[in-house]
Parts: C-alpha cells; structure tokens; sequence
C-alpha cells in the first residue's frame, strides 16, 4: 500500500511530462502535417547527397 | 446531311498525313456546292461527337497495332498521336511539355521519379502547355512586400500554393525542385494543403524562375494569400490538439485507476478484496486526473452556453450537460465517499468527441477577407503617365483619382475610368459574364477587371483600390461570407430535442424511484443523465463528414466546408452560371465550310490574335492540323477594330470577318442559317465568299446529360447569367432540346450584374423553403452568388475569387462532376443518418439500463466505446465518393480519354 503512495505520484509526474512534450511539439508545429510525412516514407535513399532531405524549418 | 459532314472532319486527320496539295478529295464536294448545316443544333454538335469519337477510337487501335504494343509517352504515359511519333527512337512524347520535363529531370538526375511513381501505380499526367502568363507577377516588387519574408542570412520565404499536387511522387519531385534550380535552399510541401513552403536565395534564383519551373512540372503555382486567417485556423487547429492530448492523457490514467477500482470492487464478501483507504485514495486520484479533461472539455461548455443563449439547439447542449453532471455528480461522490463514480466514461468521452471535432475542423479551409480577394483578382501593380510623358511603374494602391493609367495589350485594368486615348476591345467576360469583347473608344467609361484585348489605352482614373466597382464587389462577397448563417448539421437540430426528452426522462425516473429512499432516485436519475450522453450522436456527423472530405478528395472534389455535404445530400435549388459553367467558356469554331487551302493563309494571319474568335480560328486550324502551304508572308495584315482582318494575297482582298465587315452580302444569303446562339465568321477572297467558321460558345459535351440527371432526381434548376439574355435563353432552349424537356430549367435569367446575381440568390433563398439554394458558378461575376448562396460549388477554370468564396471546387471539367459531387453528398448524408441512429439505438439501450437500475459505471464504460466503434466504423466503412465512378462509364471517349489509358501501362 505504502508503495502506491509513491507509484501513483510519479507516473502521474511522468504522464504530465510526457503531455509537456507533446504540448511542446505542437506549438513548434511539427504536428501540423500529418499527411505528407506518412508519404515520404514511402521515399528511396537519394543516389547523391547534394539535398539532404528534412530539414527543419 | 450529317453524315457528309462527318467524313469531311475524318478525312482531314487522314489528310494530316498525305500531301493536301493535292486536294481532289475536296474538289468533289466542293463541285456539290458548301455543305449545307443542319439547322437543329442539336444533331449538328452531336454528329461531330461522333467522328471525334470515331478517331479516337482509330487512334487508340492504331496504337494497338503498333510494333511493340501502344506508343506511350515516356514521361506520362499517355499514348501518343500518330502525327507526333518519331520512327526509331526509344523516347516518345505526347506534346512538347512532355519531352521539356523528361529533359529537365534527366539533367538534374531527378529520373528515379518515373521508377518511383511506377512503384507507387500512380498515372502520370501530360503537362500543361498553357502560356507562361502571370509567372513574372512573382518577381514584382508588390508581391515581395506582400508574401515574402527575408531571413537574416538574406535567404527569402514564401508560402505558394500549387495545384496538380496529389501523390508521393508529386511530393518528391516538388520538394527537390532545389536540384533542378540552384538557390533553392529547401521546399517543404503540405500535401493536404497543396502547400509548399519555399526557402530561397533571391541572389542565385528568382522566385518567377521556380515558379515556371513547377509550372512546366504541371504544378501551377499562386500565393498563398489569406494569410492572416491561415494562421488563425493554425492556431486554432493546434489549440484544439492540445485539448484532445490532455484529454487523452487524463482519460488513459483514469481508465488505469478505474480498472484498480473495478478489479478491487469484486470479491470474497460484499466489500470487495480493496481495502478502504486504498479506494478513497485512487477515487481522489481520479477526480483530480480527471481535472484536465474536464479543462479540455472547455469549448463544449462554450458552445453549449451559445446554445442556449441563441435559443439554436446544438449538439454541444447535451454533451455538455452530461460532462458537467458527471463531474459534478462524481466530485460530490469523492468528497462524501457515496455514490458511484463515472470518471472513466466521462473523460474517455471528451476524448473521443475532441478527436471528431479535429477531424472535422482539419478539412475546413481558412476564410478569406476583402482585401485578400481583391489581391486575387486584379494585379498590384500597374504604369502611370506622369505628366512629363514618363512613365513609371506603381502600385495599385497608390494611384490617385485623375492619374494617367496605361494599359497595355493583355492587361488587366486596375483602376474604373474613362479612356483618354487609344481604341481596343475589352474582355469583361471574367467581371460581367458576357462573352463578346466590347470596344472601347477615348471617352468611353471602363472599370477595372477587364483584359484589355488589341492595342493600348490610357485611362484617367476615376475610383481606384477599394473604390473601384469590383472592389466593391469584392466587399460584398466578404460581407455575404461573415454574415452567413452557419449550416445546422441534422445532429444539431436533433440535439435541442434530445436534451429535453433526456431530462424529462431522467426527472421521470428519479420520481419513480423516489419510494426508495431519496439517494438512490438521485443517483438513478444521475446516472441516466450520464450514460444519456451522445458520445456517439456527437461523433456521428464529424466522422462521416471527415471520411466523405477524404474520399472526395481523392476523386479530385475539394470540399472546404464539410457541412456543405450534409445540405447537398437534401433536395436542392440549383443556379447555374453561363459562361464558363454550363458552357466551355471560351469561343470555339464549331464547324467549318468551305475551301480548305485557304485555311493555311487563314491561320498565318491569325497568328498575334488576342481576339476571341481569332484565337478560335487559330486553334482550330491547328487541331486540324491542316498542312500550311510555303508561307505567302501575309506581313500586311491590317486588323479592323473589333471587326475583322484583311491582308492581300497577290491581287486579291483576302479578308476574315462579320458578314458585314466581309461584304458581298448578296453571297451570304446563299449560307444556310446559322444554328441558334452561333456565330459566322466569314473568309472572302476579293468578292466572293471562300468559306464560313461557325462559332459560339458551345455546352459542354456532358452538360445536358448531367442536368438532365439532376432534375431527375427531383432538384430545381434555374440559370442565372451576366450574358445577354437572348443568347442565355439560346444556350437554355438548346439544353433543353438535347435532353427532351424543354422546361429544364425552373427560370432562366439573363443580363444580370454581380450584384443582381447576388440579390437574386437571396430571393431564391427566401423562396426555396425547406431546399437549399446552391450556386455554381467561376467568374468574378459569381463570386458573391458562391458566397450568399447555402452552399457555393466554384468549378474548373474558376477565378480565384469564387474560389475563395465557394464551398466546394471542381477542379476537373464537366458538368458531371456537379452531378457527382450531389451523388455522393446524398451517400454522405445517408451514413450521417445511419451513424445517428445507431447511436440512438445505444442510447435508449443505456437509458432503459440506467432506470431500471442494472447500469453502473462499468455498465456505461463498456456501452460507451462500443457505441462510438458502432459510428466510427459506420463512417469509415461507407462508400461515399468514388462509387460515382459507374456514372462515368456512359461518358463518350472524348470527354475521359486519358482514364482508359491507365491499363496499358
């Protein structure tokens, strides 16, 4: 019992942060495109690597 | 009679191939004297269907037959015309564009493309050979100011939007446009948004230069204006994210600690194996998990208090009731340590319903404001002449009244005026409907949106920027768009009723139970409150306006406001625009009669044509790919305003015009007549009258079938035209013909400006009653129509303006596609209101549980998801867009012939 006085906090603690990084994410607006990464995965490797992909913005 | 025609048109394709030198094929019929024309025009457009369809036919057979299997264009795929093939080599193209791209990829090594778009069965498209036109409109220094932003590194942004893009190919090939370009630092495309965000160095490469480009790709490029409520939809898309992520983070702890409950609740003895302390400790943990969501639940609250204080039902009225009772009621149980709890349902409810909402909200494009859809639809910038004779280039916005604005050949006005100097004709097809070029002469008044067709004019202007009619226009539409009511979904209006009878209900149940003790009836009636909450109801719309969205957009039917479907399913009021709409928008020679050497001299002079009927002639000319003779060097082609061309051929007056302008009137009347709503366009060497173009702007192929269908299934239609009123009741008699009804459409209205399309829309709107009034229409000239109208359908070839302003856009041509568009909204709202009575049904299944008193939360937790699954499989699993596709089956070759292609790949 005393050891669910512990648990229960800190995965309560680990949940928040884990909604901390997703609010995070959100507002930098990497989830604002859901669609289009879904299709570039389908993408080969480029022969040259003069264009490297994904950049950030 | 028909038929002679019909061999006439066949043999010129065969001719294409032989020497026309020798032209006896024709001298036999022009021994038989000109051809006479039906003069029903209904079998005369038909009977040229037909030979067109006939030689596509001999084309694709011919294909067949080819040494290897069909001829297929190496870059898209299409097959390729015998006339174009080249004997011997491996590489075979369709059109020039074609063979310009293969070219441009293979230099910059991007050819992994065709293997990929291979890989992935995607057809390949021909690329768009249309002029290069407005491209260097993104090298001004307006649109800069506008769009752009520099970066501190001197690199600019810019956000375009392209069409044409639908594929991970497409997606791949945009986003490396920086291999074929140098100084494209990084492009980043948004395919549910057609958007690419382009970073680049304007010191290695402009922006027009990448713009044509993507353009010759076949993806056409516009800025991506609005840009103000893009971003406020942005961050409203992103708030409402948050919302569901919480939610779901507190719904998913809940649930844990719920399953502790549950699982402790049961045992040995009636008290359950959990010992007391432990169940007060995670009842308390849950009402505080539960906190979050019930933050995220916020908007629901919102909606509901605008509910009832508008008096309009919605559904966010009993959902909100059912969340705030469920809190309520399971806070008190925690703090008194009575009572069940029903946190875990509740917060997996606001969970599920957040995620409809996203869904919904994600496909809905941004609004657009006044100034926005002015920037679409005249240039910003425009040349003045100062008073010194110089002449300098501005601003829109900054010319005054009075200044000297030129207006050169091909531009479009800026500023409503009064010519000063010059004589030409304008095309105010785009602002007025009316498809004649008008002339203009120094005194006469123009407004801005016109194109100016033939030679320079300069303008004094009398009302410039926001004061200019079309401004104005374009103010209206903005006012039509905020003030619009927005569309009740059959969910809302059902939710008004459904909170009542839920709590008429739960009163009734309370009072039943009232000989029982007190606290029970309150927690019976408590608990029908809560388990009554549409989870279900609420997701049944959103999610089958979500999967419709999708589904049509992949069958190329762009929907911006996913509640348009839902009106489109129901019966309708249809309003079609003329010009452009039911028709092909553009002057075409229907039929030619005559001397065909001619035609090669014919075309010489028609070389620099801005004018309709020249550009008509032209293409004809070149469709029918009639050989030229040894070019005669018609140099002294002099161009009658508005009227006609004349040039010499030896001693001869060879001349391209009216009947009027052609003289020799007394050779005219030996023509048969020409069919209704067509015009002839006389060719006439010295005296006599060599031949005779017949042109118009025809119906589109498919549109008297598809109206035809529409009114079928039991929609009114009704016309509604800024062209001349005789020519809009041509084209409405001559519809009517082709299907057999001659009342086809309800009313017929022609001869109407803008702002009467407008005022007519709202009549109707006041007249419908129950029908919903939809307009479809593309010019300027419709845009505020789209707007006021219940749901605005823009088609193919639209102005961006009524793209802006319309619910829905057809980007593909044809009449069909409306026709498909009403077919699978009546699927969508077929799914809508299977998913609501599905979730009816679980409803009443869980009211009659709860007041009976067998329902406890485990009970509502278990009924809930199930219900929810019931709808969301309902609305994925339905076929609403893309079945249509058995409707295209009846459409002639000539309309898809590009479909038929894919299988030979």
């Amino acid at each position: 019992m005393s050891a669910l006085f512990l648990v229960v906090p800190i995965a309560l603690i680990v949940s928040a942060a884990a909604v901390g990084a997703f609010v995070w994410s959100v507002r930098r607006g990497q989830l604002d495109d859901l669609d289009t990464p879904a299709l570039r995965v389908l993408e080969d490797d480029d022969h040259t690597s003069s264009y490297s992909g994904d950049q950030m913005r | 009679m028909a038929r002679s025609l019909n061999r006439d048109i066949v043999v010129i394709d065969e001719v294409s191939k032989s020497d026309l030198s020798s032209s006896s094929v024709f001298s036999s019929e022009k021994a038989e004297g000109p051809m006479t024309v039906p003069p029903d025009a209904r079998s005369f457009v038909a009977s040229l269907n037909e030979p067109a369809r006939k030689s596509n036919a001999q084309e694709k057979d011919e294909n067949k037959t080819a040494a290897q299997g069909a001829v297929l264009c190496s870059h898209c795929g299409l097959p390729v015309v015998a006339a174009r093939r080249r004997a011997g080599l491996t590489l075979q193209f369709c059109c020039s564009g074609c063979e310009t791209v293969h070219e441009i990829l293979q230099h910059a090594g991007l050819d992994d493309y065709y293997a990929f778009r291979q890989r992935l069965g995607e057809a390949g498209r021909p690329v768009d050979e249309g002029k290069a036109g407005a491209v260097s409109e993104f090298d001004s220094v307006a649109f800069r100011r506008l769009y752009c932003q520099t970066n501190p590194d001197g690199s600019q942004n810019v956000s375009l939007l392209l069409e044409g893009v639908h594929c991970a190919a497409c997606v791949w090939l945009v986003e490396r446009v920086g291999r074929i370009e140098a100084g494209v630092v990084e492009a980043r495309l948004d395919i549910s948004q057609a958007r690419l965000d382009l970073r680049w160095d304007p010191l290695q490469v402009s922006l027009g230069r990448v713009a044509e480009t993507l353009r010759k790709m076949g993806y056409r490029a516009r800025p991506q204006r609005a840009q103000e409520a893009a971003r406020r939809r942005q961050a409203e898309l992103r708030a409402l994210m948050i919302r569901m992520g919480v939610a779901g983070a507190a719904a998913g702890n809940v649930m844990l600690m719920a399953f502790a409950l549950y699982s402790g609740a049961v045992g040995i003895d009636e008290a359950g194996t959990m010992d007391h302390q432990t169940k007060r400790y995670f009842e308390w943990a849950s009402l505080l998990v539960s906190l979050p969501a019930l933050w995220a639940a916020g908007l629901f609250f919102r909606g509901a208090w605008a509910s009832l204080r508008t008096r309009t039902p919605h559904m966010d009225l009993p959902i909100a009731l059912g969340i705030l009772v469920g809190f309520l009621w399971g806070g008190y149980g925690v703090i008194t340590g009575r009572g069940e709890l029903y946190f875990d349902s509740i917060t997996a409810l606001v969970f599920f319903l957040l995620v409809g909402r996203y869904l919904q909200r994600r496909h809905q494009m941004a609004a657009s404001d006044a100034a926005e859809l002015l920037h679409a639809v005249l240039p910003g910038e425009a040349r003045i002449e100062g008073a010194d004779g110089m002449r300098v280039s501005v601003s829109r916005d900054d010319i005054q009244e009075g200044t000297r604005v030129v207006v050169a050949c091909g531009e479009i006005l800026v500023v409503d005026g009064a010519v000063l100097s010059g004589r030409s004709a304008l095309d105010k097809s785009l602002i007025s409907g009316e498809s004649d070029p008008v002339t203009v002469a120094p005194g006469d008044r123009v407004e801005a949106g016109a194109l100016n067709l033939e030679s320079e004019l300069i303008v004094e202007a009398t009302a410039s920027g926001s004061d200019t009619r079309v401004a104005r226009l374009m103010a209206e539409v903005n006012r039509a768009l905020s003030t619009k009511t927005p569309l009740t979904s059959l969910a809302d209006r059902l939710a008004g009723g459904f909170t009542v009878a839920v709590i008429v209900l739960a009163v009734v149940v309370g009072l039943a139970w009232l000989p029982t003790g007190v606290e029970g009836a309150i927690e019976r009636a408590l608990s029908l409150l809560i388990v009554a909450c549409p989870c279900a109801l609420g997701l049944a719309t959103p999610l089958a306006l979500s999967a419709a969205v999708h589904q049509a957009g992949a069958a190329q039917t762009f929907v911006f406001a996913p509640e348009a479907l839902e009106r489109l399913g129901g019966p309708l009021d249809l309003v079609f625009d003329k010009t452009g709409t039911l028709t092909e928008g553009r002057l075409t020679v229907v039929a030619y009669e005559g001397e065909r050497d001619v035609l090669g001299l014919v075309a010489e002079m028609e070389v620099g044509a801005r004018h309709p009927v020249g550009k008509a002639i032209r293409s004809y000319v070149e469709q029918h790919n009639v050989t030229r003779q040894a070019p005669i060097g018609a140099t002294d082609v002099r161009e009658v305003q508005g009227r006609g061309l004349e040039t010499h051929v030896g001693q001869d007056v060879l001349r391209v015009g009216s009947e009027a302008f052609v003289g020799a009137r007394a050779a005219c009347g030996q023509w048969p007549p020409v069919p209704e709503g067509l015009s002839p366009v006389f060719v006439a060497r010295g005296e006599a009258i060599v031949g005779r173009f017949v042109v118009g702007d025809t119906p589109r192929s498919d549109a008297a079938e598809s109206l035809a269908e529409l009114k079928g299934r039991g929609h009114r239609l009704h016309l509604l035209s800024g062209d001349h009123p005789e020519t809009v009741a041509a084209v409405a008699r001559q519809l009517g013909r082709c299907c057999g009804d001659p009342d086809l459409f309800v009313s017929v209205t022609g001869g109407v400006t803008p702002e009467q399309k407008l005022e007519a829309i709202e009549r109707r709107q006041a007249e419908a009653g129950s029908r919903s009034v939809a307009m479809v229409g593309d010019g300027i000239n419709d845009a505020g129509a789209l707007a006021r109208a219940d749901v605005g359908i823009a088609v193919s070839g639209a102005a961006e303006a009524s793209r802006l302003s319309a619910h829905v856009y057809l980007p593909k041509s044809g009449l069909n596609q409306v026709l498909e568009l009403v077919e699978g909204s009546r699927r969508t709202l077929a799914t809508i209101r299977r998913g609501i009575g599905f979730s009816l049904v679980y409803n009443a299944v869980g009211i009659t549980a709860a007041a009976c008193g067998w329902l406890g939360p485990l009970g509502a937790a278990v009924l809930m998801p199930l219900s929810s699954l019931t709808v969301v499989s309902n609305a994925y699993r339905s076929r609403t867009f893309g079945v249509a596709r058995s409707l295209r089956v009846r459409r002639s070759a000539v309309d898809e012939p590009r479909s038929s292609a894919r299988q030979t790949t």
